[in-house]
């Protein structure tokens, strides 16, 4: 039976649910089904599987800015979207998964704006020596998907602010991001735009397999993936999904020096301690008590502190404490 | 029942990954499809699935570990599940689409033309290079290669050779400990692991090598390759039809083993040195026809793995080409670990006994002698893979031996457009050469006129202990009626060969009375083979004795003894004679 060439083309710009079209494709497209996903997101913080959020990325900052922070399912770094940036998928069974095709449809793409980058052989696309795509991979049984970042006209300063590392002191066992220097094609072809930019990566996915693939546009009200969306809407997936890691908050107030120590394990606190030289006397160590077990977010942090410290100053002080760090 | 669970795969090449997302604890139950953690490598992810079902009784990994291939991460109690069930999701497909069918591994391949400025038919250590050094010239490279990138050197001959080495090293020195000052147990070692450890260097290798095709933008197509006519080659494989047309050709297709006609040499039970490196237990007994440089090479690795190892060998000597008094070494090292030499004997047939054990017979001094062996390989040299290409079709003719394709000094074929090097030439059949070779063709065709020349071709050959040799051997020197004299210094009076507990060898030099030149060096000892080097420089820079002996040798090292060999062929040697 012949390959089936087909592009798909999100219309949204959500990414919970441009990353529930991605698992549904790897969950039902045909074994002889070669797929290119061209997709967008707005402001948004992905974060790579085995990647801890608290440790990545500015979790206050991403609250003050509405940007949204989702866990997807490839390996590697954390990355910034918005709309000055394409994203593009392949999914294809084994048989016809090569990702330095793949990385020819792409790079065959952008020399069609006089843009001649090469692939650096691991993950990245480069144009004279800074990247303009990221590349992350998943394997599934035989069915694999390998996507990547195009950086057209990205905020440059944004991906900065929300990328730099927490201040927290925070050891996890997961992956570190790597920081990298990039760039945005637009700054070497003026003319290149994302939606030019589509259409030559159609022709060239094309033109590389000489076939003429179907085109299908999707959105929520095309497509049902309800049973995905869930999953990338929830707390537990975005935030609890990281590998055990421990983490430390400090900070001087007026009234001493407080000190927390937690460490945390599917998103749950398992162990924590505080220390602190607080003249004040306060229940520090029922604080301790009441958190153990409790689930390692902002809220219920705050609401054992309601519960344990009577000195509204403290009180104040520890609540701006955690909702700066944990959000 | 208990299972081991064992990494048994990773993506595409990788060889170790790092340990994500880990959902399960020692005391869960699993069923089989459960998910137990997350391996992330190269920035893919990828699930560890159970293949059982039962209680995960012990899990050696925490979060961030990292794990390679086939490494053991913990224990199940329970029951092997043979198909796990690959639900599909119900939701329905886009846009209402009916849900798709099934078909596998009947895709169309693709047809494409490729017009290039030169073809490279084999990518091994002649043809790869050969390929960079035309893409260096700015020409447009395409290199066809049916098996892998490396050809033989890389996969089946040089580097997994000296990976096999490597470990029997180590398992000497351990055995040999007690002269050191350490007790150690009795070592004991898997052949599996072994052989696991050399396909991991090679593979390493080959994908360095498919790295550098990329970098230097070289078209590379698996497949083998036909002629269609004098200009152009189709290679056809499961993705592409392709046809190529090239401007020049470089025909890099190799050799393979040659098997002596005699009888039982089709017995299919027969190894060649390419089975050699993929036998998966040691066999009790292992007789090598052959005794040149990779029946040896073989022997000492297959003894010191504990086989009972005979070598017989047509020549007078093993090794052949070499002086009598570096063959005594190897001699009597071999010998001394229990490898039973047969020299000036002819084997004749191969027979296999009731219990498949082989009965290889021999003439020795004109009788017929028997030897019984678990298994019997044969090394007798390579023949070239004349078939590989349809050469009348090509123009290109044969030598006047006909064991090998016609070349000049630039490499190029009776077809001017085409040029052949390596192990398909029949000069010498070495990695090195081909490499060489392959250098000289391209610069031909980027168009500089470098000559290839045979004159200083070093060769090593990794016995225990090694050897390494350039230019002429004191036989060579004396049929060719030079007027010559030697020096030679033992490694036995050097002092880091002393430290190191390896005073076996020697090293020799030989050079021309009159102009004082060195002709020819071997080194037969530890370190033999990286110090040879040393000995083709002072040869190419036309140093005289006296010039290379005012050269200063760090000490203390095994090469302070070329100085000191240097010094000898004038009797004026300091640490011995």
């Amino acid at each position: 039976m012949d390959k089936l060439y087909k592009v798909y083309l999100s219309q949204s710009f959500d990414p919970k649910f441009n990353l529930s079209v991605e698992e549904y494709l790897m969950k039902c497209n045909a074994p002889n089904e070669v797929a290119l996903f061209l997709w967008q997101n707005q402001n948004t913080i992905v974060i790579g599987r085995n990647q801890n959020p608290y440790k990545e990325c500015a979790i206050k900052k991403l609250r003050e800015d509405d940007v949204q922070l989702v866990r997807r399912l490839s390996g590697g770094g954390a990355v910034y979207h918005d709309e000055g940036n394409l994203n593009f998928t392949f999914i294809t069974t084994d048989e016809h998964y090569s990702v330095e095709q793949n990385m020819k449809v792409i790079l065959n793409g952008i020399s069609k704006f006089g843009i001649y980058g090469h692939f650096n052989g691991r993950n990245d696309l480069m144009v004279q020596d800074r990247k303009f795509s990221g590349n992350a991979f998943i394997r599934d049984g035989s069915m694999n998907c390998h996507h990547g970042t195009l950086l057209i006209d990205v905020d440059l300063d944004k991906l900065s602010k929300y990328l730099t590392v927490s201040p927290l002191k925070l050891q996890s066992k997961g992956i570190d991001s790597v920081i990298s220097r990039v760039i945005n094609l637009k700054q070497l072809s003026p003319q290149i735009t994302i939606e030019n930019l589509k259409d030559a990566l159609i022709t060239s996915f094309n033109e590389f397999y000489e076939a003429e693939s179907q085109i299908i546009n999707l959105n929520e009200n095309t497509v049902n993936l309800a049973c995905y969306l869930e999953k990338y809407d929830s707390w537990e997936w975005n935030y609890s999904e990281s590998p055990d890691f421990s983490i430390v908050i400090e900070e001087r107030f007026s009234w001493g020096i407080f000190e927390i120590h937690l460490e945390s394990s599917n998103g749950k606190i398992q162990k924590c301690k505080i220390f602190t030289d607080s003249v004040i006397l306060e229940d520090f160590q029922n604080l301790e008590n009441l958190l153990q077990g409790k689930l390692l977010q902002g809220q219920s942090i705050l609401d054992g502190i309601k519960h344990c410290i009577k000195n509204q100053e403290i009180q104040q002080d520890l609540y701006n404490l955690i909702k700066i760090n944990l959000g | 029942m208990k299972y081991d669970l064992i990494i048994d795969k990773l993506s595409g090449h990788d060889t170790s990954g790092k340990v994500g997302k880990i959902s399960k604890k020692t005391g869960d139950f699993i069923n089989p499809g459960d998910v137990i953690f997350i391996i992330e490598s190269g920035k893919g992810t990828m699930k560890y699935i159970s293949k059982y079902k039962g209680v995960l009784e012990q899990l050696s990994i925490t979060e961030g570990d990292i794990i390679k291939k086939n490494q053991i991460i913990g224990k199940l109690e329970g029951e092997f599940v043979q198909e796990v069930g690959t639900a599909k999701a119900q939701s329905s497909s886009p846009q209402g689409s009916p849900k798709a069918s099934y078909s596998f591994g009947l895709a169309k391949p693709v047809q494409k033309d490729y017009e290039v400025d030169v073809a490279i038919v084999g990518g091994g250590p002649g043809g790869y290079v050969s390929a960079i050094r035309a893409a260096q010239g700015n020409k447009k490279v395409l290199i066809i290669e049916e098996d892998r990138l490396g050809g033989t050197c890389l996969n089946h001959g040089c580097i997994p050779t000296k990976a096999l080495v490597s470990s029997v090293d180590v398992l000497e020195k351990i055995r040999h400990a007690e002269s050191f000052g350490l007790e150690a147990q009795e070592v004991k070692f898997s052949l599996e692991k072994i052989m696991n450890r050399k396909s991991e260097v090679v593979n390493t290798l080959v994908s360095g090598i498919e790295h550098l095709m990329d970098t230097h933008q070289i078209e590379y197509i698996k497949g083998k390759a036909e002629v269609e006519d004098s200009e152009t080659l189709v290679v056809k494989n499961k993705s592409i039809e392709a046809t190529i047309k090239f401007k020049k050709l470089i025909i890099a297709a190799g050799a393979k083993p040659f098997i002596l006609p005699m009888e039982g040499a089709d017995n299919e039970d027969l190894l060649t040195s390419q089975d050699l490196l993929e036998l998966t237990e040691v066999p009790s007994s292992l007789t090598i026809i052959g005794g040149g440089v990779i029946g040896m090479e073989f022997a000492f690795i297959y003894s010191a793995l504990g086989s009972k190892v005979n070598v017989v060998e047509f020549f007078p000597q093993i090794l052949n080409t070499m002086d009598e008094d570096v063959v005594e070494i190897i001699r009597s090292s071999a010998i001394q670990k229990g490898i039973h030499l047969y020299e000036g004997a002819s084997a004749s047939s191969i027979r296999s006994a009731l219990d498949g054990t082989k009965i290889i017979e021999m003439k020795e001094d004109n009788q017929s002698k028997y030897i019984i062996s678990e298994k019997v390989a044969m090394a007798v040299g390579r023949k070239a893979n004349l078939g590989a290409l349809d050469l009348e079709k090509l123009k290109v003719e044969l030598n006047e031996k006909r064991n090998g394709i016609k070349v000049d000094s630039y490499m190029r074929t009776s077809n001017p457009t085409i040029y052949a090097i390596g192990d398909i030439t029949n000069i010498i059949q070495l990695a090195h050469i081909a490499s060489h070779q392959g250098i000289v063709a391209a610069d031909h065709i980027n168009g500089f006129e470098n000559k290839m020349c045979y004159d200083l071709v070093p060769s090593a050959i990794f016995t225990s202990p090694e050897v390494g040799h350039v230019g002429l051997t004191e036989k060579d020197a004396k049929s060719q009626g030079l007027n010559y004299i030697i020096g030679k210094f033992p490694l036995m009076a050097n002092g880091k060969a002393q430290a190191m507990g390896e005073v076996e060898g020697f090293v020799k030099l030989i050079a021309d009375k009159e102009t004082r030149k060195i002709l020819g060096g071997t080194i037969v000892g530890i370190h033999a083979t990286d110090m040879i080097s040393s000995i083709s420089n002072i040869m190419a820079s036309g140093m005289t004795i006296d010039q290379g002996a005012h050269v200063i040798y760090a000490h203390p090292t095994t090469a302070e003894s070329i100085h000191e060999a240097l010094l000898s062929l004038d009797n004026r040697g300091i640490h011995f004679g």
